[in-house]
């Protein structure tokens, strides 16, 4: 049953990734919620949801390029994986499904 | 600009490894981009804030975890299972626990006494080679060991034995100490040393420097307390201090201040002056007879002391003078470490230890420790026979030994944990609160905290965790698990014998201490209210400071004659309980060539006898009337058959009194005292010859007999009369009554401490008993049930239980009965007037011990007799 469900802060994770489309990695995705949605998240908590949506096999990673900022050391690159995408378009379509069954937000929604 | 490298580190020490690449270049990329916009040292603590985020459990090493060593949810099943069991039998377990913590916690409270006794004198630096000289001789006519010696003895024996390496000497002169008039007091602990002390003894200094600090005369070292007493403000060191005596007054400079005397060490002094000082003061002090000297060496490293005190015997053959060898003094050593346990000589500096009861004492705390560790044996394999089934059934179902053996271990390290924790609770508890009252002052726990104690304490600790969990091992592996299940045969059944032998130990041992609590409480009771032939309440006595005092005491007396509540006031030679009873040579006109008879001495007053209360049995008491003044003697029983006579009275006497000079008193015996006991119990009266006195070298304390009323008001008025007398001195109050009873303190503190530490036995004991049956009944309700169907009635089944217990009580208390008895006749041994053992006593004890079974296992053996068979028949 594992990787069927999807946290909050996973989610958010998630699509953040596929946002930034294979330049995410912890400071940039940290940086990409903040301004979408304002809100600051935790870089150590990141780091964890990250490296579990690695083991759920919704993400994938690299190590990318090293930069003088960075002290030399290189970045973890994440990337969604074709099993990621399905899961945002599932994610995506259950919510659909259940705002619009919901009377009067329907038409909002629409 | 770097980031924190204590933060690197700290994360890479945290972080599995293959993370520290991405989370580490994050972390100074943020870093960086802090830099621009902050400050540095701002940005280095946001960088130590974010290291913090990453110190989480999930990039934790690996290798690091050690629950993921040990198998988390086997320990926590095992938890659980003795959790649930402990639910269970929760009074048996609480049973166990409690008495286990409480024989624990009896036995580190007098572990911690006893080796607080044992500790006297042990630390310092040169405690091996540290002796004290002490005399054997005749004092006054009577023959004592003394734990003084005389002043020439050390500069004699260091000049002659080359095996002494320094040697210092005490000389107790008691004087008032004061800086202005105001704070003028009387300091009994002064005492004039040898500048060589601090080469033999480490005392701590607090202040000034102990190097040529008792060089020259009228120095003086202070300790702390006195120090403070004098100068309340500021430094003692470098100023004066005033000391006056009865003949002169002398100015000392203050050279150091040394910390107070720890509790444990023999010695007992406040002040230290040099001897140089001694010198100036009285230059006659140098002399064999007095004053006399605590005379302590230091022999030189690999020295005997068995040789040496034939060597210091040699040396005083030749080179002491011959009036004073002529008396067959006898010098010697005494280990300084072994004083306060091993020695009990005359004025000694403070009361000895006892090491016979220092022993009895850890004997008893030992004994008790047995007990609550047989009843925690005993319980925990009566309580793991029931387990059989469980761990039969665990087994069918795949557990491996190992598991088993595992859970037990858990349950016994679990339990006995909590017992020590509980039991260290307790001893705080006993100590603060209980031992408080009981002994004035808590017992040292000091050796609870030393790293040879705990060592001691983990051995045991293991120990008895293998013993506990060892007997149900014993079971996995011996039962065939479809044995143990099967509900016909249960294993262990015949482990009965073994548990009742240990209750039996127990009650030999119980019954042992409560006999023997009780021989000590009986016998101080004994001696307290022992009727001492004189009546000490309401009888004070104030001491006369000086030479005024001494020769003007009639003035005073008169003062006090007309107070209101004085009923009589006398003079005295001396009180009972304080020495002083000096021994003077007597010759009879029966015998005149004997010239070796003396017999304590006690110079009074006409009114003595009536102040006291003291009844004549033959002749008559002294009356003024009749020219008592010199010629009339009363004497003692004891006396009497010291001289071998008939009729005593109207006999001629003669009484060599020494005031200055010797003064012949010839004189006739006018009457026989009845008893009066003016020394303790411990020995028989000693004979004791009373004489009229009016030379003021024996006027030292007037004897004053109160009328019942308010003690306070009769005090002060007391304390006034006297400052009216002699404004110059203090006032000394002694009360007669303590004065007597302080002399079984000893008894009183000992019988207290036993009778403690014995209820705790009791305690315990009965705990182990309610125990065990409450686990029989447990296990024979069907059997109760079935005999009741048959038509046994409840007394019956009652008297199955009780049957068994009771005989086992009945055997043990009289098996210990013997034992008990020649050691509590040994004991009364050290007393002259003893208690005798009875058989009452014997027996009482053991009624009382039944009544007690009775009472504690009774209602549960009652309940269990009269529950319906129906219902325990049915339960499964």
């Amino acid at each position: 049953m594992k990787g069927t469900f999807l946290g909050e802060l996973e989610e958010l994770a998630l699509l953040t990734t596929a946002i930034l489309d294979g330049e995410g990695y912890g400071i940039s995705i940290v940086e990409e919620i903040r301004l979408q949605t304002g809100r600051k998240v935790n870089i150590g908590a990141l780091h964890t949801v990250l490296r579990r949506l690695e083991k759920k096999g919704l993400v994938g990673s690299s190590l990318g390029g090293a930069t003088k900022e960075r002290g030399g050391r290189r970045k973890r690159l994440f990337y969604v994986t074709s099993a990621g995408k399905e899961m945002i378009r599932q994610t995506y379509e259950t919510r659909q499904r259940l705002y619009q069954q919901i009377p009067n937000m329907a038409m909002v929604i629409a | 600009m770097k980031p924190p490298k204590n933060a690197i580190r700290i994360l890479k020490w945290f972080c599995r490894e293959d993370l520290h690449e991405e989370i580490l270049g994050d972390l100074e990329e943020l870093f960086n981009r802090n830099l621009e916009g902050e400050k540095a040292n701002r940005a280095r603590l946001l960088f130590w804030f974010d290291m913090l985020k990453f110190l989480r459990l999930s990039n934790l090493r690996k290798t690091s975890i050690p629950f993921q060593i040990i198998n988390i949810s086997l320990f926590r099943h095992s938890l659980m299972l003795g959790w649930r069991y402990w639910k269970k039998e929760r009074s048996l377990s609480l049973v166990n626990l409690v008495g286990l913590a409480t024989g624990l916690a009896a036995f580190l409270i007098l572990y911690s006494y006893v080796e607080f006794e044992k500790s006297f004198d042990k630390a310092y630096s040169k405690t091996e080679r540290l002796y004290r000289i002490s005399a054997n001789w005749v004092d006054d006519g009577v023959y004592v060991e003394t734990a003084e010696s005389c002043v020439p003895l050390l500069p004699l024996l260091s000049e002659k034995i080359p095996e002494i390496e320094a040697s210092c000497r005490f000389i107790n002169l008691p004087g008032f100490l004061f800086t202005n008039p105001g704070n003028k007091a009387r300091e009994n602990k002064v005492f004039f040393v040898d500048s060589s002390l601090f080469r033999l003894f480490d005392f701590e200094l607090a202040e000034g420097s102990l190097k040529n600090c008792l060089d020259d005369p009228f120095q003086i070292v202070l300790t702390e307390k006195i120090a403070n007493k004098y100068f309340p403000s500021g430094s003692a060191v470098g100023k004066t201090i005033e000391y006056e005596d009865d003949r002169s007054k002398h100015t000392f400079l203050v050279t150091a201040v040394i910390k107070d005397l720890p509790a444990n060490t023999h010695f007992d002094f406040e002040v230290l002056a040099s001897m140089g000082s001694m010198r100036k003061m009285r230059p006659w002090f140098n002399n064999w007879w007095y004053p006399p000297a605590f005379s302590y060496v230091l022999l030189r490293p690999g020295v005997s002391e068995f040789a040496m005190d034939q060597n210091i015997m040699k040396v005083l053959k030749d080179h002491a003078p011959e009036e004073f060898m002529d008396n067959k003094p006898e010098f010697v050593l005494q280990r300084v470490s072994r004083i306060h346990l091993h020695s009990k000589r005359k004025a000694e500096w403070k009361a000895s230890g006892n090491f016979a009861q220092t022993q009895m004492l850890e004997f008893v705390g030992f004994l008790v420790l047995v007990i609550a560790l047989i009843n925690f044996v005993n319980l925990v394999t009566a309580q793991s026979i029931k387990r059989t089934r469980e761990i039969g059934l665990r087994r069918s179902m795949g557990a491996v030994r190992s598991v088993m053996i595992f859970q037990f271990f858990a349950e016994s390290l679990i339990s006995i944990s909590l017992a020590i924790i509980l039991g260290f609770i307790l001893v705080f508890f006993i100590n603060n609160a209980l031992l408080l009252d009981i002994l004035g002052n808590p017992v040292d726990l000091q050796v609870l905290n030393t790293a040879e104690f705990i060592f001691y304490m983990i051995i045991g600790l293991i120990l008895s965790v293998l013993i506990t969990a060892g007997y149900p091992m014993f079971l996995v592996f011996q039962t065939h698990p479809a044995e143990a299940i099967s509900t016909f045969k249960v294993r262990g059944m015949k482990t009965g014998f073994f548990r009742t032998s240990l209750v039996f130990v127990q009650v030999f041992v119980s019954s042992f201490l409560i006999l023997s609590t009780l021989v000590v409480l009986f016998q101080g009771q004994f001696l307290r209210n022992y009727s001492m032939g004189f009546e000490q309440e309401n009888l004070v006595a104030i001491r006369m400071m000086d030479n005024h005092d001494t020769k003007n005491f009639k003035t005073l007396k008169n003062d006090l004659e007309n107070l209101s509540f004085v009923e009589g006031v006398a003079v005295s030679s001396t009180i009972p309980g304080k020495s002083g009873f000096y021994g003077f040579p007597v010759k009879s006109p029966d015998d005149p060539e004997r010239d070796d008879l003396t017999m304590k001495s006690l110079g009074v007053d006409e009114d003595f006898l009536k102040v006291y209360g003291l009844s004549i049995k033959e002749g008559r008491s002294f009356d003024e009337r009749k020219g008592d003044e010199t010629g009339a003697f009363l004497l003692n029983r004891s006396a009497v058959d010291y001289l071998g006579w008939d009729e005593p009275v109207g006999k001629d006497l003669t009484l060599t009194v020494h005031t200055g000079k010797e003064e012949n008193r010839e004189g006739k015996v006018i009457g026989i005292i009845d008893r009066f006991h003016f020394a303790s119990l411990y020995n028989q009266i000693d004979p004791l010859i009373i004489y009229i006195n009016e030379h003021h070298y024996y006027t030292d304390f007037l004897n004053i007999r109160l009328a019942k009323g308010n003690i306070y008001e009769q005090i002060n008025a007391l304390e006034k009369a006297y400052q009216k007398f002699n404004p110059n001195k203090p006032f000394e109050l002694i009360f007669l009554e303590q004065e007597m009873s302080s002399f079984y303190e000893k008894e009183k503190n000992a019988g207290k401490l036993m009778g403690f530490f014995a209820g705790m036995a009791i305690l315990i004991s009965g705990l182990g008993i309610f125990g065990l049956v409450s686990f029989s009944v447990g296990r024979r309700i069907k059997e109760i049930g079935i005999r009741k169907i048959l038509g046994a009635s409840r007394i019956q089944n009652i008297g199955l239980f009780l049957r068994a217990s009771l005989l086992i009580l009945i055997m043990g208390s009289i098996l210990s009965w013997p034992l008990h008895f020649i050691l509590a006749n040994d004991w009364l041994q050290n007393f002259a007037y003893a208690i005798n053992l009875s058989p009452h006593i014997y027996l009482l004890v053991l009624l009382g011990e039944c009544f007690l079974l009775i009472a504690t296992i009774g209602p549960m053996v009652f309940r269990a007799s009269s529950a319906n068979p129906v219902k325990s028949l049915r339960e499964p």
